[in-house]
């Protein structure tokens, strides 16, 4: 009895999977992003699948501060299998921050991802002086603590160790 | 004539917290020698986790988890909240301290065969609760945003592309609505911590139902001990905090000379740091595989560690007595040290693709 139940729940499964799998195969128009984490003034690359031949995608960066267009893409390819890769230069004045691209097609399909957007490189800014090179230096900043700090979190050490000590000792 | 002896202050105070809390309750018999260092190493790393929830929490406050405010709120933290430095500095080295205990945790109950029957099911709970403890150090180490902490938020996401559907998570293309970034933050306060709550009071339950693995002896045989010993568990627990107490003292001492690191803000696509020494070792094997090394090297010595119990069946307990297993364990380790020091040697490269 136990049994029946069981087989009749997979089949259930799978027969509320075999549409779900049906209609991720024929699948909704979708773009990645190369690199998902890229300088501001960098090179992206978004590769478009599942989309019609000749279909013309919008592309655009969206951030909460708006929007930023960044061009078009053509999809090429033959019967359902079509496709792009388009290459964009992301303009060095993007404010750093997580971002959306999308792509919009004139009939209404849209697909987005995500892309973070980083501080501008050196090469990348236009301005050096407000450039950022990349760097595995520390960041300066005073670390320096008022006297009193020091001698109570010092009292602190103190006490903690000796009372460590004692309950290990005990 | 007779005297009437008054119970003191201190012991009604007792008597009334038993009665209600049933205190009494913990000081069941445990063995001597679970009250040496190598067996309270993992009573010390809990100690440390609590000090690291306690700092977590306030940090937690004041830490902006978006890619353009994270750095900022940092530099925050050290600059303008009362005692942030101290406290994110406290946090830090609280979990390289941690790190170190769990792994000389790890390598004790590998040494002293604390994983065989009936403790194989707590020796898989450690291993996760290992793992818990790196994702922790990782995600904590991205957090920041440095130039450090950007290249292993890059190497995260190309891990995740590695294995494609399991790595979903851990892409840019899981949320449309929350970014990684503040993901990988939502995974560091709420998601690891409620794996790590739920693993350690499975860890706990089981090492109170086997009790601690008997003394190495070199005829010694693993066998249950609940309830056997000469200690109390209130000792133990004692000894245990009193440890806590010089880790954090330790972890203070080392926060106000060396106070935590913080790199410049980081700048995609560039490789010009190195990653912590818990993951540093893993840089060879990515330079020579690429990205996928980051995942199958792990999870190849995650399924080795897994598979000790199974390999090392018999009963007993000494180390002369299991060299084939040891001496393999040791030439890992060895080859994870060299492997680690060689790439602390050499000049930074770049692996992101």
């Amino acid at each position: 009895m136990k049994m029946r139940f069981i087989l009749r729940l997979m089949f259930a499964v799978a027969f509320a999977a075999v549409p779900l799998g049906a209609a991720l195969a024929h699948g909704e128009p979708v773009i990645a992003v190369e690199p998902a984490v890229a300088a501001a003034g960098g090179q992206i690359i978004i590769t478009g699948t599942e989309m019609e031949p000749g279909e013309v995608f919008t592309i655009t960066l969206v951030g909460v501060a708006g929007s930023i267009p960044l061009g078009e893409a053509t999809v090429i390819g033959e019967g359902e299998e079509g496709g792009f890769t388009v290459t964009f230069i992301i303009p060095v004045e993007t404010v750093p921050g997580s971002y959306t691209v999308s792509a919009a097609a004139e009939d209404g399909d849209t697909t987005t991802a995500d892309l973070t957007i980083t501080a501008p490189s050196e090469e990348a800014s236009a301005a050096p002086a407000a450039a950022q090179e990349p760097s595995g230096e520390l960041h300066e900043i005073d670390r320096s603590k008022p006297v009193s700090q020091v001698i109570a979190v010092a009292i602190v050490i103190a006490v903690s160790a000796a009372a460590g000590f004692v309950l290990i000792r005990s | 004539m007779a005297t009437s002896t008054q119970p003191t202050p201190r012991l009604r105070l007792g008597e009334w917290l038993d009665e209600r809390l049933g205190l009494k309750g913990i000081s069941y018999p445990v063995p001597e020698h679970a009250n040496s260092l190598p067996y309270v190493l993992g009573g010390i790393t809990f100690t440390g986790f609590v000090i690291l929830f306690v700092t977590g929490i306030y940090l937690a406050q004041f830490y902006h988890p978006e890619v353009a405010d994270a750095h900022q709120s940092v530099i925050y933290i050290i600059a303008g909240v009362p005692l942030g430095d101290l406290v994110r500095s406290v946090h830090f080295w609280t979990a390289q301290i941690v790190t170190v205990t769990v792994l000389l945790h790890m390598l004790r109950v590998l040494f002293t065969g604390s994983y065989k029957r009936p403790r194989e099911i707590n020796w898989f709970v450690g291993l996760g609760l290992l793992a818990i403890t790196l994702g922790f150090v990782f995600s904590g180490s991205v957090l920041k945003f440095d130039q450090e902490g950007l290249e292993a938020f890059q190497h995260n996401k190309e891990a995740a592309n590695v294995i494609g559907a399991m790595g979903a998570w851990f892409s840019a293309e899981f949320s449309r609505s929350v970014p990684l970034l503040m993901r990988l933050f939502n995974g560091h306060i709420t998601i690891l911590p409620m794996i790590f709550g739920l693993l350690i009071a499975v860890h706990i339950f089981l090492i109170k139902q086997h009790g601690i693995s008997p003394k190495v002896t070199p005829d010694a045989t693993t066998h249950p001990t609940a309830g056997e010993g000469e200690s109390d568990f209130g000792f133990h627990l004692r000894r245990m905090f009193g440890f806590g107490l010089v880790v954090f003292a330790l972890a203070l001492t080392l926060s106000l000379i060396f106070p935590a690191p913080l790199g410049q803000p980081g700048v995609a696509g560039a490789e010009v740091t190195k990653p912590w020494w818990m993951f540093i070792w893993l840089f060879p094997a990515e330079a020579a595989w690429g990205a996928r090394a980051l995942v199958i090297v792990p999870a190849v010595l995650g399924v080795l560690l897994a598979l000790v119990p199974f390999v090392d069946r018999s009963p007993y307990l000494s180390p002369a007595r299991r060299k084939g297993l040891l001496i393999v364990a040791a030439i890992l380790l060895i080859a994870i040290v060299v492997s680690g020091v060689y790439a602390a040697l050499q000049p930074v490269a770049a692996h992101l693709e």
